[in-house]
Order: C-alpha cells, then sequence, then structure tokens
C-alpha cells in the first residue's frame, strides 16, 4: 500500500556530481526499537550543492532518519557511507569535519554568545590541546558573515529571538565546515519572514558552500520552492520521492498525507492546500 | 564571602597592630601552669582530681559541671575545647608534660606525641570487671603523675564506702534494682553487665534487676514496655530525664499499671557520669545509698 | 514509545501476600502472650498481658497508621507535583524536623515538654518550603526537586551535627527518633495520630476530584476551571501535615511515602483514586510487615534496631529501581530541561573579576591562617618569631582545607557544567556517602585506630560507590541525570546505616559524626601537602577536558554532532570527579557544600569559559575553605568547630541567597 511512487526518474541522476563534496549514502537502512519499525528499508543518496528536503506526516520517521544520516542513531540493519567509506571508518572528529547536524529540540538558553557558540563548531578542527588558529577564527568569522550574525556576535544567545538564534546555530554547523548538513525542522518555530530568510540561507549556503543539505520541514509549499530534491516518508517508509519541481500535485501529496488537496497557481509559482470540507 | 574574609582580616589586623606588645607574649600568657597534665577524657581527669593532683587543662570544661559533677573542677583548669575537634593550638600553648587519652583519640596520638609523650589509658577493657578495670587505670594513672600514695589511699577509702555502705544496706528490706535513663518519651537505656552504673551496684552487693543482655558499653536501649521484667524491683532513673517523660508515663497504663510503679517503687538520682571512673563510681554509690535508705524499709 | 508501565503486579495478589506476612510475623509474635494472657495469674503472666494490651496491640495500629499516612501524603505530593521521586523524605520533611528537635532540645528543653508536634511540624514546613522554593526556580522538575530535598537534608544534616558534636549528651534520644522506632507504650499516640490523619483527611477528600483532573495534566486542569496554584498549595500544606504528625509521633520512617505509591503504580493503579486507596493499603500492610519483621528477628539484646531505618535501607535503592521502570511512563524525568539552564550573568569586564579573585584567594591564603586566638582568648596576629611554635599546628589544616576545598570546587564545577543542573556538586553523587560508609565500618568494628586506617578506609569506600555509581549511569541514556539519581539513592542508603550507628549509643558513633562533620584535627602535613598537590595537578587535568565542558553543555546530539564521543567524555569527567571527592573527603570530612557554592559564585562574578571556570572555581573553592578554616579555629574559642561542617553551615545561606539573585537575573 505504501509503495515507492516514483514521480520522477532517481534524484541523483540529473544533479550535477562535484568532486570534492562528501556524499552520503544510506543503503537498506531499518530501525526498529523494540517491536516497533521506525524505519523501513530506506535508500537515500545525498550529493553536493543539492538541497533534499524531508517531508512527510508526523510519526513517519523523518528525525529518525536525521539522525541515522548524522550517526546519532545507529541502524538495526542496512548500511550507511560516506565517500564510498564506511561510517565506522570515520573517528568522531573526523566524522564531525565532514556531517554537521542541528537536532531538532537545541537549547533556548546556553549561557553564551554567538561568537562563544559559534566557536564551539571548531570543535573538530582544533588541536590536540584545543589551539584556536588563524584558520579556526577565520571559519568563525565567515559563519558569522555569511549568517548576517557578524553585528550580534557579542549578544548572549539567551537574548536573542526565534530567528536570530536560529541563524547563529546555523552559522555553528558553518564554522563545522562540513560538506554535509544535517537540519532537522530548523524553521518550525519561526515566523513567516524569518523562514524565508532562513531557507534562502539555507539554499545559498549549499550553491556557495557546494555542500550537500538534507533538511527537515512541514510546510510543502516551502519544501518546493527551496529544496531541490523531495523525500516523502510515511510510516517509517519513502512514500515518494523526486524534484521538488512536481511535488505540489495532489496526485503526489494525496497519499503521503491522506488529505484531499488542492492546487492553486499565483504567476509561476504553485501552492498546494488541504481541501476544505464542503 | 570575599567581602566577609577582608572584613575579618581588617579587623584583625587593626587588633593586632594595638595590641602589638599582646602579640608578642600571646600563647603563653602567666597564669597557665607549666609541665602540667592534659586530661583529654574526663574519666582520667576526674580521677587525677580526686587523686589531688588536679590536671593543668581538661576538654569540655564547660559542660562538666552538668554531666560529671563531682569531683568539681577546680578553677584555673583550662577547657581545651571539644574532645572529638581537639585544639592543638591551645594544647601546646599549654606546654604539658604528659597528656592523657582514651582510645578513642587514638587516632591523634602521632600528634599529641609531638607536643608531650602521651599516654592512652582505657576504662573500657573488657578483660576485667569494670570497677577492677577502673582500680587498675586509677594506678597506671597514678604512676605517671607521681600519686600512687594518694591512690593507695583512695582506693582503700572506697573499700571502707563499700563495708560501711554493705553495713547500712543489710539493714534494709532489699530488692533488685533496674537502673535505666530516659532517652525521650518511649525509650529507656537500661544498664547491665559491664556499665559502670551496673558494676557499682553489684560491687555495692546489690542485685540487678535487668537479666537480658546488653551491648558492648554496658547498656541496652529499649522500649519502655520492656522495663515490664518483674513485679519486685525498685526502678532508678539517673538524671537528666526528658521534660516530657512524666507526662508519657503518667498516661500510659502500661507503666502505671506496672507493680512496682503502683508500689511507688521508682525515682531519679542525680546526674553521674556514666563513662567516668572511681570518682564517679564513688559518686553513684553514694547517690544510689542515700536514695535507697530514703526508700527501702527497714528490714 | 510512551506507553505507560505494564502492568506486571495484581494489587490484590500484592496486598494478599503481604498480609499473609503479616499474619505469620503476627501469628509468631503474639501466640505465646494470648496463650498466656487468657489464664494471667502470676504476675509475669500480668506484664504479658499488659504488654500485649498497651504495647503491642498499640504498636501494630501505629504501624498501620504510619503506613497509610506516609503512604497517602506520598500519593499526594507525586501526584501534586507531577513527580514520581516526591516523598516525604526526598522534600526534607523529616530533615527538617529533626533539625528543629534537635534546636529545641539544646535551646529550649521546655518547648518539647509542651509539644513535640509544634516543634516537629514547624521544622518540617520550613524545611519543605525551601526545598519547594529551590526547585520552583526549575518548575518542580523531578530532578531537581529530588536534589533540592537531599541538599536541604545535608544541610539540616550537617546543623544537626554540629549540635550533637556540642552538646551530645543532650541528644540521645534524637538518634532514635531519627531512626524510628515505632515501640509504644499505650494507646494514646495511636489515638492522637488516627485523630490528626482524620483531620488532615476530611479536606483532602474534598481535594480528591480537582486532584484527579490533575491527571491529565497541569494545563489541561486548568483548562477545566480547576484552581490549579490553589489545589497544589492545599494538597502539599495537608501532604506535608500528615507526614509531619507521623514523623512527630514515632521519628522518621524512611521511604514508606516513596515506595508504597511505587508499588500501586506498579500494579497499575493508573487513576489517581485508585493509586490514592492501593498506595494506603500497601503503605499500612508494608511497615506492618517490616515492623513484625523487626520485633521477631531483633529479640531482645543490646542491639536496638528502629524500624524507620529498616524500612529506609530497603526503601532507597527504590530509587534506582525507578529510574529503569519509571523512564517511558515519565520521559521528563531524565530529559535535560534545556529551557532553564544554569545562567550566567555578561559583565563584559573580566579582567576586574580575575584581579579580585586571585587577590581575593591569595589574601584568603597568606594572611587568614596568621590570624588566630590566645589561651586567654584574645585575638593577635602570629609574630613572625613565633611561626616555629604554631605553624605546625595551623598550617597543615589550613593547608589541606584549601586542597581540599580546590579539589571539591573543580568537582562541582564540572559537575554543574556538564549536567546543567545548579544543584549538583560532589557531595551528592554518591562518593561521599561511599567515603562515610567505609570510615563508619571501620569505626563500628573496633574503633579508629589511626588517621591512615579511616583515610583509606573513606578512599576505598569512595571508589566502590564510584564503580557502582557509574555502573548506574551508563546502563542507560541520560547518564548525568541517572547518576545524579543514584548518588541520591546511596546516600540516603548511608544515612540510614549511619542511623542505625548512632542510635545504638556506643561513643565510636560521635567518632564516625566527628569525622562526618570534616574535623580538620587529624590532617598532617603530608596529607596536606597531597591535597594542594593534587588540587594542582588535577585542575591541569581538567583544564585538558575543558573543550568537552565547552560543548557538552549544549545537550548530547550537539556535542555529538560536533564530534565528541560523549560516553568517553562523560565517563572520563566523571570519574575525575569522583577520584577528586575521594582524595578531598578524608581530608576535610564528606560535607561541605564548598562544591556546590564555588562554581555559583563563579558563574556570578561572570566568568563564562571552562577553562577560566575552572581555574577560579579552584581559587574560590581554596579561599572558601580556607575562609572556613580560620572561622572554624577561632570564633568558638577554645572550642574548635569541625571545618567541613561548618563550611557547608556558612554556605547553605549563602546558596540560597545566589540561587535566588541567580533567578532575578
Amino acid at each position: 500500500m505504501n509503495e515507492i511512487q516514483t514521480g520522477a526518474p532517481a534524484s541523483t541522476s540529473d544533479t550535477p556530481e562535484k568532486a570534492d563534496g562528501a556524499a552520503v549514502e544510506i543503503k537498506a537502512a531499518s530501525v526498529s526499537i523494540g517491536d516497533v519499525n521506525l524505519l523501513n528499508n530506506i535508500d537515500i543518496r545525498l550529493a553536493p550543492l543539492c538541497v533534499t528536503g524531508l517531508i512527510g506526516p508526523n510519526g513517519a520517521g523523518k528525525s529518525t532518519l536525521a539522525k541515522v544520516v548524522a550517526r546519532q542513531l545507529s541502524l538495526s540493519s542496512g548500511e550507511c557511507r560516506l565517500d564510498e567509506k564506511p561510517y565506522d571508518a570515520f573517528g568522531a572528529r573526523d566524522f564531525a569535519r565532514r556531517i554537521a547536524y542541528l537536532p531538532q529540540s537545541i537549547p533556548v538558553a546556553t549561557g553564551l554568545t554567538v561568537h562563544e557558540l559559534v566557536r564551539t563548531g571548531r570543535y573538530p578542527w582544533h588541536g590536540a590541546l584545543g589551539q584556536f588558529s588563524a584558520d579556526d577564527r577565520a571559519a568563525v568569522d565567515e559563519a558569522l558573515a555569511i549568517t548576517g550574525m557578524d553585528k550580534l556576535a557579542d549578544r548572549s544567545t539567551d537574548t536573542l529571538s526565534g530567528g536570530e538564534r536560529q541563524r547563529c546555530w546555523i552559522a555553528m554547523l558553518l564554522a563545522q565546515q562540513a560538506s554535509v548538513l544535517i537540519l532537522d525542522e530548523p524553521i518550525s518555530a519561526l515566523d513567516i519572514r524569518f523562514q524565508i530568510e532562513t531557507m534562502n540561507l539555507v539554499r545559498s549556503i549549499s550553491r556557495m558552500r557546494a555542500v550537500s543539505i538534507l533538511i527537515i520541514l512541514h510546510d510543502i509549499n516551502l519544501a518546493a520552492r527551496y529544496c531541490d530534491e523531495i523525500v516523502a516518508l510515511k510510516e517509517g517508509r519513502i512514500a515518494w520521492r523526486g524534484p521538488a519541481a512536481s511535488l505540489i500535485d495532489p496526485a503526489v501529496l494525496e497519499p503521503i498525507y491522506d488529505v484531499r488537496m488542492t492546487v492553486h497557481t499565483a504567476g509561476v509559482v504553485k501552492l498546494a492546500f488541504p481541501k476544505l470540507a464542503d | 564571602m570575599h567581602k566577609r574574609g577582608m572584613n575579618l582580616t581588617r579587623r584583625a589586623v587593626l587588633q593586632g597592630m594595638s595590641l602589638p606588645a599582646l602579640a608578642a607574649c600571646a600563647p603563653a600568657p602567666a597564669g597557665l601552669s607549666r609541665g602540667g597534665v592534659a586530661a583529654l577524657d574526663w574519666a582520667l581527669a576526674e580521677t587525677m582530681i580526686a587523686l589531688g593532683e588536679p590536671p593543668a587543662g581538661v576538654v569540655a570544661a564547660a559542660d562538666w559541671r552538668r554531666f560529671v559533677v563531682e569531683p568539681a573542677l577546680p578553677d584555673g583548669v583550662t577547657d581545651l575545647g571539644l574532645q572529638q575537634e581537639l585544639n592543638f593550638e591551645l594544647i601546646a600553648a599549654l606546654r604539658p608534660r604528659l597528656i592523657l587519652i582514651s582510645p578513642f583519640l587514638e587516632r591523634f596520638k602521632p600528634k599529641l606525641d609531638r607536643i608531650a609523650p602521651s599516654v592512652n589509658l582505657s576504662v573500657y577493657e573488657h578483660a576485667d570487671t569494670p570497677l577492677a578495670n577502673r582500680i587498675r587505670i586509677t594506678r597506671k594513672l597514678a604512676s605517671h603523675i607521681d600519686a600512687e600514695h594518694a591512690a593507695d589511699a583512695y582506693i582503700s577509702a572506697l573499700d571502707a564506702l563499700r563495708d560501711e555502705a554493705e553495713a547500712r544496706l543489710s539493714r534494709l528490706k532489699r530488692r533488685p534494682v533496674l537502673l535505666v535513663s530516659f532517652i525521650d518519651n518511649r525509650h529507656a537505656r537500661v544498664y547491665g553487665g559491664s556499665s559502670l552504673y551496673a558494676d557499682t551496684l553489684a560491687w555495692l552487693g546489690l542485685q540487678n534487676g535487668w537479666r537480658k543482655p546488653v551491648g558492648y558499653f554496658g547498656f541496652a536501649t529499649v522500649g519502655l514496655e520492656d522495663l515490664a521484667t518483674a513485679a519486685d524491683v525498685e526502678l532508678i532513673a539517673v538524671e537528666p530525664v526528658p521534660p516530657d517523660i512524666s507526662r508519657a508515663l503518667s498516661s500510659s497504663p502500661l507503666w502505671t499499671e506496672l507493680p512496682f510503679v503502683k508500689a511507688g517503687r521508682e525515682g531519679r538520682i542525680p546526674p553521674v557520669f556514666m563513662f567516668g571512673a572511681l570518682p564517679s563510681a564513688q559518686r553513684f554509690a553514694k547517690l544510689l545509698l542515700a536514695y535507697l535508705e530514703t526508700k527501702w524499709d527497714r528490714a | 514509545m510512551g506507553q505507560s508501565l505494564k502492568r506486571t503486579l495484581d494489587p490484590g495478589l500484592l496486598s494478599g501476600a503481604l498480609s499473609a506476612a503479616a499474619v505469620i510475623f503476627g501469628a509468631i509474635l503474639l501466640r505465646e502472650p494470648l496463650q498466656t494472657s487468657l489464664a494471667a495469674d502470676s504476675v509475669e503472666e500480668q506484664f504479658e498481658r499488659l504488654i500485649l494490651l498497651h504495647a503491642t496491640l498499640p504498636r501494630i495500629t501505629m504501624a498501620i497508621l504510619c503506613g497509610a499516612g506516609l503512604a497517602l501524603s506520598g500519593t499526594i505530593l507525586q501526584q501534586v507535583l507531577r513527580n514520581p521521586l516526591v516523598a516525604p523524605d526526598t522534600v526534607a520533611v523529616n530533615a527538617g524536623a529533626r533539625l528543629a528537635l534537635a534546636l529545641a532540645a539544646v535551646l529550649a528543653p521546655g518547648l518539647l515538654g509542651f509539644g513535640r508536634d509544634l516543634v516537629a511540624i514547624a521544622g518540617a514546613a520550613v524545611s519543605t518550603l525551601l526545598v519547594l522554593a529551590i526547585a520552583g526556580s526549575r518548575r518542580y522538575s523531578p530532578l531537581s526537586m529530588i536534589l533540592a530535598g537531599l541538599v536541604v537534608s545535608l544541610y539540616c544534616g550537617a546543623a544537626s551535627t554540629v549540635l550533637v558534636l556540642l552538646k551530645d549528651r543532650y541528644l540521645v534520644g534524637l538518634f532514635i527518633w531519627g531512626s524510628g522506632s515505632l515501640s509504644q507504650q499505650s494507646w494514646e499516640p495511636a489515638i492522637q495520630l488516627a485523630l490528626r490523619l482524620l483531620a488532615c483527611g476530611l479536606p483532602l477528600a474534598m481535594l480528591m476530584r480537582p486532584l484527579s483532573v490533575m491527571d491529565a495534566g497541569e494545563e489541561a486542569a486548568r483548562a477545566v476551571g480547576v484552581p490549579v496554584e490553589r489545589v497544589r498549595i492545599f494538597a502539599v500544606g495537608l501532604a506535608v501535615l500528615m507526614a509531619a504528625f507521623v514523623t512527630s509521633a514515632v521519628g522518621v520512617i524512611g521511604f514508606i511515602g516513596l515506595a508504597a505509591p511505587a508499588l500501586a503504580t506498579l500494579c497499575g493503579a493508573e487513576r489517581f483514586v485508585a493509586r490514592c486507596f492501593w498506595s494506603t493499603i500497601f503503605g499500612a500492610l508494608l511497615l506492618v510487615v517490616t515492623d513484625l519483621a523487626v520485633q521477631v528477628t531483633g529479640g531482645d539484646g543490646g542491639a536496638f534496631i528502629p524500624t524507620g531505618a529498616v524500612t529506609a535501607v530497603i526503601g532507597s535503592p527504590l530509587l534506582l529501581v525507578f529510574l529503569s521502570r519509571l523512564r517511558s511512563r515519565e520521559p521528563q524525568l531524565l530529559a535535560v530541561d534545556a529551557s532553564m539552564p544554569v545562567r550566567t550573568p555578561h559583565p563584559a569586564r573580566n579582567a576586574p573579576v580575575w584581579a579580585f579573585l586571585a587577590a581575593g584567594a591569595l589574601l584568603c591564603l597568606c594572611f587568614l591562617p596568621l590570624i588566630g586566638r590566645a589561651p586567654d582568648g584574645s585575638w593577635f596576629i602570629l609574630p613572625a618569631n613565633m611561626f616555629g611554635e604554631i605553624m605546625p599546628w595551623r598550617l597543615p589544616r589550613t593547608l589541606g582545607a584549601a586542597g581540599a576545598g580546590g579539589l571539591l570546587a573543580i568537582g562541582g564545577y564540572i559537575l554543574q557544567r556538564v549536567t546543567q543542573n545548579p544543584m549538583a556538586s560532589p557531595e551528592i553523587i554518591g562518593v561521599s556517602a561511599g567515603a562515610i560508609m567505609g570510615a563508619a565500618i571501620v569505626l563500628a568494628l573496633g574503633g579508629a585506630a589511626s588517621e591512615i586506617s579511616l583515610g583509606l578506609a573513606a578512599a576505598a569506600g569512595s571508589f566502590a560507590a564510584l564503580v557502582f555509581v557509574l555502573n548506574i549511569a551508563f546502563r542507560g541514556p541520560a547518564a548525568p541525570e541517572r547518576m545524579l539519581l543514584a548518588g541520591v539513592a546511596l546516600t540516603a542508603l548511608v544515612d540510614a546505616a549511619v542511623g542505625v550507628f548512632s542510635a545504638s549509643g556506643s561513643p565510636s558513633a560521635v567518632l564516625l559524626l566527628a569525622w562526618m562533620a570534616g574535623s580538620a584535627g587529624g590532617v598532617d602535613m603530608t596529607m596536606a601537602a597531597s591535597a594542594c598537590a593534587a588540587a594542582l595537578i588535577f585542575l591541569c587535568v581538567a583544564l585538558l577536558g575543558s573543550r568537552w565542558l565547552a560543548v557538552l553543555p549544549l545537550g548530547t546530539p550537539v556535542a555529538a554532532g560536533v564530534g565528541v564521543r560523549v560516553p568517553l567524555a562523560l565517563s572520563s569527567l566523571f570519574a575525575l570527579v569522583a577520584v577528586m571527592t575521594a582524595i578531598a573527603t578524608p581530608v576535610i570530612g564528606p560535607l561541605t557544600f564548598v562544591g556546590l557554592m564555588a562554581p555559583h559564585m563563579v558563574r556570578l562574578l561572570g566568568v563564562r569559559s571552562a577553562p577560566a571556570g575552572l581555574v577560579a572555581s579552584a581559587l574560590t573553592g581554596a579561599a572558601l575553605m580556607t575562609i572556613a578554616d580560620s572561622l572554624a579555629r577561632t570564633i568558638a574559642f577554645p572550642l574548635q568547630l569541625p571545618t567541613g561542617v561548618l563550611a557547608s553551615l556558612i554556605s547553605g545561606p549563602v546558596l540560597l541567597l545566589l540561587i535566588a539573585k541567580g533567578r532575578k537575573q
């Protein structure tokens, strides 16, 4: 019943691959806790310069998959590879230099300044005694500049607005200089302006830095607009995958969410809404 | 905290500057006996006083009047502070020639030995009966302070006391005696075996009303209901007693129905130091004798 | 996921089993008296009957009442505070009552004659309010509540210890009361208690319905019109009152208030009313069975075993059981409360802070040891020509205190940083409890032969506790929280054991109390120098781990995300803290609160980065202990007070101020 619907050719083929970027490949991944299967036989591939949106109803296993990709959770069966090598081949800091992860629940207050928080992103790059090198400093400054947080660098993170805080954490991820970013619902708590700002930021990062990004989103319209690829999960399986452009289609969306959908067109932009009962 | 520290410091500085003369001679001012004995255990201190050679310093002198009472602490004995938290500076300033300790202070012996030779004398050795042990300790202590003659005299006076007590008691109708101290309104310690109280009782030729086992230090902690052991006893409570004990007892049918309570065979005697030496035993014997003479009928 | 506990026990079956046990023990105990008192001719047989009627039967009744009262109190507290670990024991009801009784016994003995009840209830109310005030700043999160309860209990314990050391001859009864003996001599106390519990029960009955609604959570209850705040205040007040009545009647009965509601939950009593019902039944039965068993096995003799201590020894490990059983039901129990972290203010002036700290510490260390009192009591500053005479006595204790203070402060800083809990400190991770246990065993077995044997026993105890606590911590997720909880359980267990030892009345127990109070008298130069050296060495070791300390507070996912091997980092840091505690404890005793307070002060001074925090904590800890040691030497002259306990007595109020201040910011 939840057969994979291939609404489009496999995502990997039409995205240009860059040689220096890392690629993540998850094969036949399953995660179960006790009798409950959280993920079932998932295959995905993250490629450089590509923003992959992960959507699906609550409990579909989105966060679980993000954790698997970020090596925060180990698989019950299946395989994760990074740059053709199994995850186990990487040490903790080695791995963190390649894949950075922003969890869904981040501490609201840390007692740190913006600059101090962003600095922690440099952890995997420090030498054994943690000396802060010129490279580290440059990476922090760059991350602050890209996210526009440089003016707030000395502010306490506790006093930031929701959008600023989110950007601050993304800056920390950038300072980590990983080639793969995993973002678990980075915009769900933000108002529309900050959502757009954050998504623009995510997209430009993927282009500027040639990194691959996996981002969990709830808003299908934003996902369609800002992502390159979409993977839709349902009940621990991949329900659909394809280019973001073909997501906004009742035929695609209705089986994913089990809701009747309608699509409106505003200029070149197509927007999907749940159909109101009549 | 920092501020507090600074204030203290400043005050001390001012005081120090205003009293330079005192500061120079402070730790050994006149009036302190040199070459005296520091007795860090009350049992040993009271023995010294009884032998006419009072110690120069004794621990917890402030509580002496309440718990040892007799022999009275002479004026001029330095208070050396808590027994469990020895004031080494003060003991050192006393410049004693000898330090007397109990086994409970054994762990401080190496430190004390640096001030003066210390002698460990235990009133708790189970080879002897408590009194025999205390007589031995008294002689041993006397040998350390050159008071053997006084010890002999004291011990013979004690024998005389016993002869006199036996004579006086023999004229009375005797009963077993139950020795207790009330702990709170529901519990008491009852003395037997190796306690100073029970042994003094035996030494006077009296029978102990408590026959069940007691712990290492000669007493058992019991609920008051356990005191209902025999009908024909005389219950004597050693003070201090908790303030609410009378009310608790008078409202307990178990207590008021006890034959010896009904017959009025219960009462109190003033405090005696339970972990004391011969002077405490002597005090206990005298108090007991005086009490029983008022209570018991003539035979 | 998120499913509630599986119904593992049948309540009827369990109560049946407990009743059967009660009947068996009761039969053993009562058979003879019943037979003899039916005839009752001789004097001895009359005694038997008197004891049966006025001691044994009231005692059984008392056990039922106390067990039921404590269980109901615990159930209500748990319901109101939405916290399965709350019980009269863990919110410091008992500790406060005990301290109040001790104070009354020493300062105003007449008050006890007037009414133990009032004194105990006043003490219980004050300590409970303190716990609620402290935990309230963390929204009564379960772990915060337990830690606040433990800290207040330890503080009350420290104060009681000082009283006992100063006035032990007045306070023998306190130990027995503190270990909860059910011994009775008339029906009056039982009747009195029954009336009082009834008086509490009637208003509680009216609160039943609003309390039941809180099953669905606070917000939901408020939404359907329950005046949550008012209900909460009344219910907590009544529950504490019930526990205090029981406590003042028979003394401290440990952990029935925790165990009975737990059993009810394990039996699948989901609804509040059912939980109250079964918990009350279980509480009564548990206490009756325990008390009968104590009477049957204890028999007569010198050994006096108070029932309350037995229940505490059996009950305190329950906290550990909770770790595994209640995880799914109470997910927030083990979650790092990220919304309310340890806050640090932000003064942008770090240089003056450092100057202040360094100067203060230096001044304390160099100058305070010079201040003393002459034999006649006058204050004086040690002149240089008398160093040789006085310093051999003064220097070891001061240096030892400073070194130990530094060690504990570093440990406290690490713990607070990693757990993000302002109540975390080396005193409460169980290592100190292990040290106490080691010392207690040595003292109970044969008195203290030497300082070295005590120190070795304490160190051995510490390491045993460390292995135990780390083992528990890393058996599941949320290691820091599990470790704290394991420490709390261990501390409660050891407290009960020490209570039994003290109630025996042995003079060795006073030695143990003196050791626990942190007597600095036994410290010699070697020990002091080793403590200082250890403080320096471990400060350097901790500095090597300071990068972990910078990242771990951001939570496990973030820390792991930037490449920290979290289990390795946590176990290394915990082991480091435990080793430092084990070194410091023989020097300064198991209780100082310096590990709790120094990191707070450092944070309030605005030191934020981990390495700076470590150094500043070490300096502050050393300075604090030097101050405490100087005060201990001088304020009660000629008496010297135990340094460790004096430090905790000073720290307590200051800590409260710091927490209040931290909350305002």
